[in-house]
């Protein structure tokens, strides 16, 4: 995953192919335990470091790992936004984006303005389980 | 009476913190899109509130202490799905420039019916979230208030209901912030002082409300010449037998003996209204009190049988006896010979509830549950109380040796009754720490496998199309700030998940699992510390409760107001016919969430809280990801897909054999053998897209070219 060069990631679709190729892996992480549980639960049994069975090992190591992306992720795109090219100012519509509207000019995402449509879900509700 | 002091100083000290807070912030509405002067840290804890409600608390707990590793499942789900939101649905929404799934929608396509569609979904998936809300609501306040579930559900829908109608719902910002650190801290103290206190085999007796009982020991009977009519000679007579058969292969599971014993009646002085009485109460064998007889006037000859209510009395020398019927589970060993095992039994009939088999009069209760039987000799734990390390404390219980007790439920027709057996079941550490215990992961269990990764699947796309997640992520101003933040949150719900995993495998070892409903495992094992663990972690679960349920039935409102009558219908509202319309919907909606909250009363809540996941993941998952990443995408592609989704989501748990159980009727009589959706529904709410937009043509569509970089 760490192929993806940092430096070079100064376009917005290139932030966007590195999310897809993060997903990717930590689908093929998350899938992995699914097929192993489906297919040989009993795999889950094998005895790891600390004594803790794979199951648990795998389990917790997941939540680590998305921890862990998510940082990359975040260092990555970072690296990104400080290039000359992408100051550190709103996000724009990158080039292939169709969303122009006649009646309302694009605008960059101001802060002020969330959810003025739709649902209008306010701000302070959780989204919660 | 401390605990409810101590919890209504605790939600008080809460709201009034959020209430100071928000005044004191001039743009208290405005608290994170005001951007920029809240440290990424405090937004990302705030958005850790927002995620955490009571349901991961009180459902991932109950379900690992319940189903163990299983439970763990929707933990490494729900934080999955953060993954999703993060990598692949939130930068590109955010170019869009817009917050919501609705809002992305209505910015690419001028489509009344997508708006229909999108407050269509917003409700039900709203009203998915708030049923789970509710059921832990009544959980919280059972043990706390002792008061029946429901009328906790109705309390908090009631307050929830006045403050969303009456004034709407201030700033929750602060309270997510403080709630979540709080939580997550009283977790982690509780998980603290858990591993202090270490395993042992004798967890002590508590009733439902939590409160230690002397120690109570299920009997255990062998059958003499495996004859049950010689059971007589040990003062018990054999009355019924009843099989319990696999709903699928007929296949005898379980079988179940009813025996009468006679139990003398003790009296002991009771003060009431200022008098003493003597009430005749039932002794355990310890001596303990085990049930208050409330009625019982006569006087007769030794020998004599009379009958009160639906029980049987027995005058003998000196008092009185009453004939007990209790339930047996009948075990054969290798060699062939029968034991029987007592349970806990509740039988329902039309005079009342029958506990432990006395009559509704003597006020008897269920007692908890769960406990570790033995140790497994692979780590050494040599049994005796003290602090473990949290792995050391895991290794023992995924241990193949430790055998481990976890209440289960059998419900059998008797005699005209419906009656519900409680019975340990004993499990190994291995298998109770693998997938499995709630999903039949073995060969031949075809359904189950498809449910298991079915619900993994709905976990996982799930969270992204939720819509009310994404617009936490795009509160802040800056870019960066709002990743700093993310990544906070996950580190906290990370945390505060595996934190999940000790607080329910700690409620089996410390016997505090309430067979009638596993949702209350975590508050009832902070009772075993305390009772200001257990009231400072209840208030903080029911302020997570109020705060979650005020906002969704706020986004259910708004959607009515705003999508339904306002965009849709064409209503052309006034600022105040809006607000009019909007607190009617928090009505209804309010008041069609106390109705099920109490219908689902017994149901886990993280299992319920996994079909709105489903519903989420098919309804909407397929319409963000294809009017993100496909061009062709058409407003009747995208609104026939969220229609279909959902139908299908909710077509698929209605008919299915979890809902089949609630209709009162067996699960093998479902009509479709799947508990989980979103397997089939999501696919298909993709396929639907795909084929209605190539037949029909983007019109709709906001035509614009494409948008040149700005500068």
């Amino acid at each position: 995953m760490s192929e993806t060069p940092l430096p070079d990631d100064v376009g917005l679709k290139r932030k966007q192919t590195l999310g897809l190729i993060l997903c990717s892996i930590y689908a093929l992480a998350y899938g992995g335990f699914v097929a192993l549980s489906v297919f040989n639960v009993r795999v889950m049994d094998t005895l790891m470091p600390f004594q803790l069975n794979l199951a648990v090992f795998y389990g917790m190591g997941l939540i680590v790992f998305a921890l862990l992306l998510a940082l990359f992720y975040s260092k990555a795109c970072d690296a990104a936004e400080r290039l000359p090219a992408s100051p550190a100012s709103p996000p724009t519509p990158a080039p292939d984006a169709r969303v122009s509207t006649p009646d309302a000019p694009p605008t960059p995402p101001t802060p002020d303005a969330p959810a003025t449509s739709g649902t209008s879900a306010p701000a302070q509700q959780g989204a919660s389980r | 009476m401390m605990a409810i002091l101590i919890f209504v100083g605790f939600v008080a000290f809460l709201f009034g913190l959020s209430w100071y807070l928000g005044q004191r912030a001039k743009s208290a509405d405005n608290f994170f899109v005001a951007g920029g002067q809240i440290h990424w840290f405090i937004n990302g804890v705030a958005l850790t509130g927002g995620y955490l409600s009571a349901a991961s608390f009180l459902g991932i707990c109950g379900m690992i202490a319940f189903r163990g590793f299983d439970g763990f499942l929707y933990s490494m789900g729900f934080l999955s799905g953060w993954v999703v939101a993060l990598f692949v649905v939130a930068e590109p929404l955010r170019r869009l420039g817009k917050y919501t799934f609705a809002d992305a929608l209505g910015a690419r396509f001028r489509s009344p019916s997508i708006h229909l569609a999108a407050s269509i979904s917003t409700l039900i998936i709203s009203l998915c979230y708030l049923v789970p809300q509710m059921v832990g609501a009544g959980v919280l306040i059972e043990p706390l208030l002792g008061i029946a579930h429901h009328w906790g559900v109705i309390i908090v829908g009631l307050v929830v209901i006045v403050v969303v109608a009456s004034a709407g719902m201030s700033s929750t910002t602060y309270v997510q912030f403080i709630k979540a650190s709080m939580l997550i801290t009283f977790s982690a103290i509780l998980v603290g002082v858990l591993l202090v206190r270490g395993l042992d085999t004798e967890p002590k007796t508590y009733n439902l409300q939590g409160i230690e009982v002397p120690p109570y020991t299920f009997r255990t009977l062998t059958v003499p010449g495996n004859s049950v009519e010689a059971l007589a000679g040990e003062g018990f007579t054999y009355i019924d037998r009843v099989e319990v058969r696999h709903p699928v292969t007929e296949k005898v599971e379980r079988t179940w003996l009813l025996l009468e014993e006679w139990e003398p009646l003790q009296p002991l002085t009771f003060i009431i209204n200022r008098q003493s009485r003597d009430i005749p109460v039932l002794q355990d064998s310890g001596g303990a009190l085990g049930a208050r007889f409330r009625l019982l006037p006569h006087e007769g000859d030794a020998g004599e049988v009379f009958r009160i209510g639906g029980s049987r009395y027995r005058m003998r020398e000196g008092g009185v006896e009453t004939a007990v019927r209790t339930w047996w589970r009948q075990e054969q060993d290798a060699e062939g010979r029968l034991s029987l095992h007592e349970a806990q039994s509740v039988r329902f009939t039309p005079e009342g509830r029958w506990v432990n088999g006395l009559p509704p009069e003597a006020e008897g209760s269920i007692l908890t549950m769960g406990r570790v039987v033995k140790f497994g000799e692979r780590t050494g734990h040599d049994g005796m109380r003290g602090p473990l390390s949290p792995m050391r404390y895991m290794a023992i219980f995924s241990d193949p040796g430790t055998e481990i007790e976890v209440p289960r439920r059998d419900t059998i027709p008797h005699a005209g009754d419906v009656v519900n057996l409680y019975y340990p079941k004993p499990v190994t550490g291995d298998a109770l720490m693998r997938p499995g215990g709630h999903f039949d992961l073995g060969e031949g269990a075809f359904w189950s496998r498809l449910d298991f990764i079915s619900l993994m699947l709905a976990l996982f796309f799930g969270t992204a199309a939720l819509p009310h997640v994404l617009i936490r992520y795009y509160t802040v101003k800056d870019g960066r700030a709002a990743r700093k933040s993310t990544i906070v949150a996950i580190t906290a719900i990370g945390l505060f998940y595996i934190l999940t995993l000790f607080l329910g495998i700690g409620a089996i070892a410390n016997g505090v699992l309430n067979p009638l409903n596993d949702n209350m495992s975590a508050p009832l094992l902070a009772r075993s510390f305390g009772e200001l663990l257990f009231a400072a972690v209840t208030a903080l679960a029911f302020a997570t409760v109020l705060g979650t349920v005020a906002g969704l039935i706020i986004a259910a409102s708004g959607a009515v107001a705003n999508d339904l009558l306002d965009r849709y219908m064409k209503l052309d509202l006034s600022g105040n016919g809006k607000v009019i319309a909007a607190k009617s919907t928090a009505v209804v909606v309010g008041v069609i969430s106390v109705v099920l909250g109490i219908l689902f009363k017994d149901v886990n809540v993280g299992f319920l809280v996994g079909w709105a996941f489903a519903v989420a993941a098919s309804a909407n998952f397929p319409a963000i990801i294809m009017v993100l990443f496909w061009k062709r995408t058409t407003a009747a592609g995208v609104v026939s897909s969220i229609l279909v989704g959902m139908t299908a989501a909710l077509a698929i748990i209605l008919l299915g054999p979890d809902m089949f159980v609630r209709y009162g009727m067996k699960q093998a009589d479902a009509w479709i053998p799947l508990g989980q959706p979103a397997l089939f529904s999501m696919p298909l709410s993709f396929l639907v897209l795909i084929v209605v937009s190539l037949l029909t043509r983007p019109e709709g569509e906001r035509t614009a070219p494409p948008a040149s970089p700005t500068s």
